[in-house]
């Protein structure tokens, strides 16, 4: 009995899925130089990875200052570390720069996919501004924020996306303070209440989701596509190298990162957790929560019930 | 065509007649009206550009920064404080080699709170990498406009220009302006070809990767080379554009009544027509003084100075700003280092028309009268003066 | 004229021998392999190909994180240490 529950989980969970993607994008180029820099285990490393396999060359691909950028993406010297075009915006520039390449393609008649690859920095923080006004002007353009929690390229300083209680450089846990005492933005929700064409949430565990999302993304041409990339970092976030996909997926089954999408503001989940678990599950596989106490804990499965409630509130 | 327009609809003509292909804007007072001219024209089909209505200026010169990485002729234009939010990518265009022109309508910097002229905002950004040009009236505006992108676009410079027409002197002054026919323009300013830095999936490569010391500073190197054939470049280009339009502006510095001269008067922008009245003024009376009207601030024609200004003993140069840290006008201490070694004249910067103030006839008296004095006397007894401020005309003003 | 190297733009492949950082090694056990591509989908760096058939990993890259070794269900994967001079 309890073997064949076991079994039916499986054939529930995304690991079941692994195999109809990998078939799709096995085969697909690979535009990502196989040697940049990145931590080992690096999430946001597979993000992009499959990015630009599901992308292809038509691409142009904005990489602002941050982990990506310092791993080598946008090259050294006279070297690049992509085989389509990719640049450096500033981290508060990404999605004006790209508005600009979008509409000149677009007035030349020529298609071509304008990505960015952005932190949760450039995106939710000192990059906001710009991204909200491209979202408000409609821009054609698909842009992707690998959401790792923090400053990670700088060493692992709090940002705007760092949930609540965690611990970072600049949120340390002492006698007076135990880690961040502000909740994060919703970012991805933030995005989908612009009522731009397409927004999701993705995860690195999830890859058949993140790829099918990152078609319908690719697909729109009337407004700009936000994807909010859930990419655990091990550096940073302290668990070791083998276990980012498993955080990953802990966090969607736990609600801590719910996977949805949304066309115009409206939102859809696109994985239903059958067997919920508490959130303790994905705090504690993540070094940066090794502080709670209990009563800690229950605060943030608060926390994330209630965001999860408001979510599901506004979905179809 | 001849039109009463005031500088800004001729910087909105200028930059129509240069057909750029993607033009962003954010409003600012005394530029707004700039930003609703280029609308119109484009709203009304007259000019076929794309237009980024932006949310900020920091975004609208980044947008222009995407538009020209994908080969764009690109424009915009902005004031004191955007030019102050815009920083961050206004020193990347330049040393991304971006032939973009913006309009620089200057005005004062805050604070104190303030709306109107001055030049502190442009002088103030001077060593970022850019060319300025400063013009005297609204024909200059919109001619400078167009000579600005050849001179951008030239394969010799590749350099972001920025055309300064003062703040509601020039911005919000109407005056006859001869619109150029676009044919002439046309033949005039070629296609702009971008093939050193591009962003196109058909010739991938990475713009901007991070840079070791040794190879940034060869693109330094470049860059200043890129400033240094500017010098030449726009003399060209002010020589066709007389040939084929009749109007020059003497490239770099126009002189003025130097012929024999003992005394000049160094100015910049609109103060620069005054000064000429005044000059002509003085040399009837049998005093032996010329201007230099500086059209080219960046980079800063040093070389053509020594030759200008050999046989001169007394130099006023005027300043619509201050520098902080040196303590005198701009114009003025970066004038007297580059005669440095060469001649030496005695020199003294008056700082004038500050936060919209005028330079008035009155005050260009004023300027000759302490320049013949210090030429009587061998001696400068002030090395600068402020002007309107002895007068405390401040004071008079809170009065009122 | 041709412009060259006036503005910063890279052309060559930026490429650093990452499989030197590694200090434990994924090793597969090709009979174990159910041939799932879970760990062909996790890689990070992109270092898991088929070849005959047969899921394989390139060393040349592969910086030793071992997630396909956890992600494997089959356990098919074990990460042995790898000893360097
Ligand atoms: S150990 Fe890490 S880098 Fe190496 S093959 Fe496995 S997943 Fe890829
Ligand atoms: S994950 Fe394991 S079973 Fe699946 S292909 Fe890789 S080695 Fe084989």
């Amino acid at each position: 009995m309890g073997e064949t529950i076991e079994k039916l989980k499986w054939l529930l969970t995304d690991k079941y899925s692994n195999k109809r993607v990998e078939e799709e994008i096995r085969d697909k180029e690979d535009l990502l130089s196989s040697g940049i820099s990145t931590c080992l285990g690096c999430g946001s490393e597979i993000g992009l990875r499959i990015a630009l396999k599901v992308l292809g060359r038509n691409t142009i691909l904005a990489i602002p200052p941050g982990c990506m950028g310092g791993v080598g993406v946008v090259g050294y010297g006279t070297t690049t570390g992509t085989e389509v075009p990719v640049f450096f915006p500033l981290l508060d520039n990404i999605a004006s720069m790209l508005s600009g390449i979008k509409r000149y393609y677009r007035r030349l008649g020529r298609k071509v996919h304008v990505l960015a690859y952005a932190g949760d920095g450039g995106t939710a923080d000192v990059g906001f501004q710009c991204l909200s006004g491209a979202a408000e002007r409609d821009e054609n353009i698909i842009y992707i924020c690998y959401d790792n929690e923090g400053y990670m390229n700088t060493g692992i300083q709090r940002s705007g996306t760092t949930p609540y209680k965690a611990w970072t450089t600049t949120t340390p846990v002492g006698e007076a303070r135990r880690g961040k005492p502000q909740v994060n933005k919703n970012m991805p929700l933030i995005m989908a209440m612009h009522e731009i064409p397409y927004t999701a949430t993705a995860s690195i565990a999830y890859i058949e989701d993140y790829v099918s999302k990152l078609k319908k993304a690719a697909e729109v041409e009337d407004g700009l596509a936000y994807i909010h990339l859930f990419s655990p970092c091990p550096t940073g976030w302290r668990f070791s190298t083998d276990k980012t996909i498993e955080v990953a997926r802990l966090a969607v089954e736990t609600n801590f990162f719910p996977l949805w999408e949304a066309r115009y503001g409206e939102i859809r989940f696109t994985k239903k957790i059958w067997f919920k678990k508490p959130v303790k599950e994905y705090l504690k596989a993540v070094g940066k929560y090794s502080h709670l106490t209990d009563e800690e804990i229950n605060e943030i499965q608060k926390l994330v019930d209630d965001r999860y409630r408001m979510l599901k509130s506004l979905a179809r | 065509m001849i039109k009463i327009v005031d500088g800004n609809q001729a910087a909105a003509y200028g930059a129509k007649l240069s057909r750029p292909e993607v033009i962003a804007a954010y409003p600012i007072t005394p530029q707004t009206p700039l930003v609703e001219y280029i609308a119109s024209m484009v709203a009304r089909g007259e000019l076929d550009a794309e237009m980024v209505e932006v949310e900020s200026e920091h975004s609208a010169l980044s947008v222009l920064h995407g538009a020209s990485l994908s080969g764009a002729r690109t424009f915009t234009a902005t004031s004191s404080q955007g030019l102050s939010l815009m920083y961050e990518p206004y020193f990347r265009t330049s040393t991304l080699r971006l032939p973009v022109v913006m309009c620089i309508v200057t005005r004062e910097m805050i604070s104190p709170q303030s709306v109107w002229g001055g030049q502190q905002d442009a002088v103030t950004v001077r060593d970022a990498g850019w060319i300025q040009l400063f013009v005297e009236n609204n024909q200059e505006v919109l001619d400078t406009v167009i000579q600005a992108y050849r001179l951008a676009e030239d394969r010799r410079v590749l350099l972001p220009v920025n055309v300064c027409l003062d703040g509601f002197y020039l911005s919000h002054m109407a005056e006859k302006v001869v619109i150029p026919d676009q044919n002439e323009v046309d033949d005039f300013l070629p296609p702009l070809v971008m093939d050193h830095i591009k962003l196109d999936p058909e010739n991938p490569m990475s713009v901007d990767p991070l840079t070791p010391g040794p190879l940034l500073t060869h693109y330094r190197n470049k860059h200043v080379e890129g400033l240094e054939n500017a010098k030449d470049v726009i003399e060209e280009v002010d020589r066709e554009f007389e040939e084929r339009f009749g109007r020059s502006y003497h490239g770099k510095i126009e002189p003025f009544m130097m012929d024999d001269a003992e005394i000049a008067v160094v100015t910049m922008g609109s103060m620069s027509g005054t000064v000429r009245v005044i000059v002509r003024e003085a040399r009837e009376r049998g005093v032996r003084i010329g201007m230099l009207k500086l059209r080219m601030f960046r980079p800063f024609p040093k070389e053509e100075f020594r030759e200008l200004l050999k046989d001169i003993d007394v130099i006023g140069v005027i300043d619509r700003n201050v520098s902080f840290g040196f303590s005198s006008g701009t114009v003025y201490y970066e004038l007297k280092s580059a005669l440095f070694g060469y001649h030496n004249p005695l020199m003294v910067s008056f700082i004038a028309g500050l936060g919209g103030s005028d330079i008035s006839k009155m005050h260009v008296r004023k300027v000759v009268e302490i320049l013949e004095k210090v030429h009587k006397t061998g001696k400068v007894e002030k090395e600068v003066v402020w002007m309107d401020l002895e007068e405390k005309l401040w004071e008079k003003q809170l009065k009122s | 004229m041709k412009i060259e190297w006036i503005a910063p733009i890279g052309k060559d492949r930026y490429i650093i021998k990452t499989g030197e950082w590694r200090y434990q090694k994924p090793e597969r056990n090709q009979e174990k392999c159910k041939k799932c591509g879970t760990c062909l989908i996790y890689c990070p760096t992109g270092s898991v190909y088929i070849e005959d058939d047969e899921y394989r990993t390139d060393y040349e890259f592969c910086k030793g994180c071992g997630i396909c070794a956890s992600e494997c269900r089959a356990d098919a994967i074990i990460m042995v240490e790898e000893v360097r001079e």
